[in-house]
């Protein structure tokens, strides 16, 4: 079932997307081999490691191989990366907060993990946090790029331009790219969030069972936690490639 | 850099916020008197045992003891100090670690002489929850202004929605029923939220219907021709009956996001392109709603690949570790979630020729009709 609607997907794909479809495709196809690899990887390396040497490998590929060495390029990496690493911090201090690692209590009883060693040597906490950041790095790198890039176009045509106006400028395109991103993760979270609920329900769990539980903070921390790092990485990638146009050209 | 937070204008109002959002912090975080469990503050931690746990094919793991003192905060037991003991592992897979100042649930019996001895059944996780909602909606109000507030307001209307959807589904309503109605309703609300009232949201979400309609008949196809997958392997599996309604019920919902957000920008370039030369040719108007639609779609399907798949690494890893082969857990674990992404993915696809047709058909026919109206 699954070959059949990859089939049509593959098609559709290049039918409609022409040339840009299989460069998308192709990309795709990177952020795929990216996720399997660290998660091959992930046996025996620290998971904070690991995701941060993805995190610049994926900027290097999408931001440097696709749109070369410039100042929007250069400007997002900083920023990219930046904000991989607070969101890093927070995710990690909130996940503490609430214990977001492990299984979660549906988890816990299910038929194929239950009769499974769980003596895995890994840190799952760590895990959790380092899949969050991997997960929305790519949505950090397009809203940087559109930022950027949209600045740049003011800045080229205008150059006396004042500083105010370009971030200005920036954060108007950063906010409507960001809302379409969050809005994508969150309907795709909404379609989770129902089996679960469907479950809550059948367990007869009251408000404020639901609330102190480990699955609900689990999906509820990551869609929150990737929707403020791109929320941040607006300003952040407006600020940053303000100043270095200004100190360049200075 | 001016935003609706560091606004002079708005000083009074952000002082207000950060008042109320401290206030709700520290109320849900003392909150203890309105639960019926047992809550119990750790003051101190001390780790007094460690043990290695053999396992048949892997190496050994850490297992430690920590002795937790605890100060119940509510119930019987009020204001009693209690000692409980807690089992952990390394990579607290099935364990929880607990550190001083975290609230626990804890259940308590009460022994032969007074002694009170227990164990921690969870960990109170409301604060946890409260803190990142108000991160959450920080964030939002700091990048995106007032679009943020009005992103936050839909967003918890479309959670209201699935919660009254949800009650109606306990109470015995078809949830085919009920899915419908939810995005029915929650596309509305959504796009009115995003663009407003007028023309281009009319072809938004006529469009966004109509993908995903045709979604939902690709995906029923498909299945028509091929061996239906073994619900009861899904996550979250509470009751059999319905799982392929349910399954097929998620996966529109899922993708309902993306196909929006492609409906919009297509709409309202559609839109300003056509207003601007009304009498443009169709294969130009095709043309350029091709180039504008490739943009969006690729980082939308990046987005949906990372949503479905990044929850499932745990489970990978722990599998991996326990010398399952790939292939293996690949045919086992991910066929719905694969299943989900590619659906979702078709969906972003189709929503850019289904909506430039829409859009085409209801400015550019619609005024040829008038016009030979007028004409006449």
């Amino acid at each position: 079932m699954n070959l059949a609607l990859f089939i049509i997907f593959i098609v559709l794909m290049i039918v409609i997307g022409g040339n840009r479809g299989v460069m998308s495709l192709m990309a795709l196809l990177g952020n795929v081999i990216v996720f399997f690899a660290s998660i091959y990887v992930m046996k025996y390396n620290d998971p904070y490691k690991l995701v941060l040497i993805d995190i610049v490998f994926m900027c290097l590929l999408t931001l440097i191989y696709q749109n070369g060495v410039n100042e929007k390029t250069i400007s997002a990496l900083i920023s990219v990366i930046s904000v991989a690493v607070v969101l890093i911090f927070i995710s990690k201090y909130i996940g503490h907060l609430g214990n977001m690692g492990g299984y979660n209590e549906f988890e816990m009883y299910e038929d194929t993990l239950m009769n499974l060693s769980v003596n895995i040597k890994i840190s799952l906490p760590d895990v959790a946090v380092a899949m969050l950041v991997l997960g929305v790095t790519g949505a950090l790198i397009d809203i940087s790029v559109a930022v950027t890039s949209s600045i740049y176009e003011v800045w080229v045509n205008n150059k006396d331009v004042d500083e105010k106006e370009l971030l200005k400028t920036g954060m108007y395109l950063g906010r409507s790219i960001l809302g379409s991103n969050i809005n994508t993760m969150w309907f795709a979270c909404i379609g989770e969030f129902l089996l679960m609920f469907i479950m809550f329900r059948r367990y007869e769990y009251s408000f404020m069972t639901l609330i102190n539980s480990k699955a609900f903070f689990q999906n509820l921390a990551t869609i929150m936690l990737s929707a403020t790092g791109c929320a941040i990485v607006v300003p952040v990638s407006a600020v940053v490639f303000v100043k270095l146009v200004k100190r360049n050209k200075a | 850099m001016k935003t609706v937070l560091f606004n002079k204008k708005n000083l009074i109002f952000t002082v207000l916020f950060l008042c109320i959002s401290i206030i709700i912090v520290i109320f849900v975080y003392n909150d203890e008197d309105l639960y019926n469990k047992t809550i119990a503050e750790v003051k101190h931690t001390k780790n007094t045992d460690k043990f290695e746990q053999k396992s048949p094919n892997m190496k050994n793991e850490k297992y430690y003891t920590q002795t937790l003192t605890c100060k119940v905060l509510n119930g019987k037991y009020k204001g009693k100090k209690v000692y409980i003991k807690n089992n952990y592992s390394k990579s607290e897979v099935k364990t929880e670690r607990y550190e001083k100042g975290d609230r626990v649930f804890v259940f308590l019996t009460e022994g032969n002489g007074n002694e009170i001895s227990g164990h921690v059944t969870g960990l109170k996780r409301d604060t946890a929850v409260v803190v990142v909602i108000l991160m959450f909606i920080y964030a939002m109000i700091i990048a995106a202004g007032v679009r943020g507030i009005a992103f936050v307001v839909s967003s918890l209307i479309n959670v209201g929605l699935l919660y009254v959807g949800l009650d109606l589904y306990a109470k015995g309503t078809d949830i085919m029923y009920i899915c419908y109605a939810f995005i029915i309703l929650s596309v509305i609300i959504s796009l009115v939220f995003i663009s407003g009232f007028g023309k281009s949201t009319l072809i938004s979400i006529v469009s966004v219907f109509a993908v995903v309609f045709i979604t939902g008949a690709i995906y029923k196809t498909v299945l028509a021709f091929s061996e239906a997958p073994d619900y009861i392997m899904m996550e979250y599996v509470s009751s059999p009956n319905d799982l392929n309604k349910l399954f097929f019920m998620e996966i529109l919902v899922g993708c309902l996001g993306a196909v929006m957000d492609v409906a919009v920008s297509v709409s309202e370039t559609a839109f300003a392109i056509l207003k601007e030369n009304p009498n443009l040719q169709v294969s130009d108007f095709r043309k350029s709603m091709k180039e504008l639609g490739n943009d969006v779609t690729g980082t939308m399907i990046n987005i949906l690949f990372y949503s479905y798949f990044c929850g499932t690494v745990p489970m990978i890893l722990v599998q991996m570790k326990n010398k399952y082969k790939f292939s293996y857990i690949c045919r086992f674990n991910l066929p719905f979630e694969l299943t989900r992404f590619l659906t979702g993915s078709i969906g972003i696809i189709i929503t850019i020729p289904v909506t430039a047709f829409i859009a085409w058909f209801i400015l550019y026919r619609m005024k040829t009709f008038s016009g030979k109206k007028v004409s006449e």
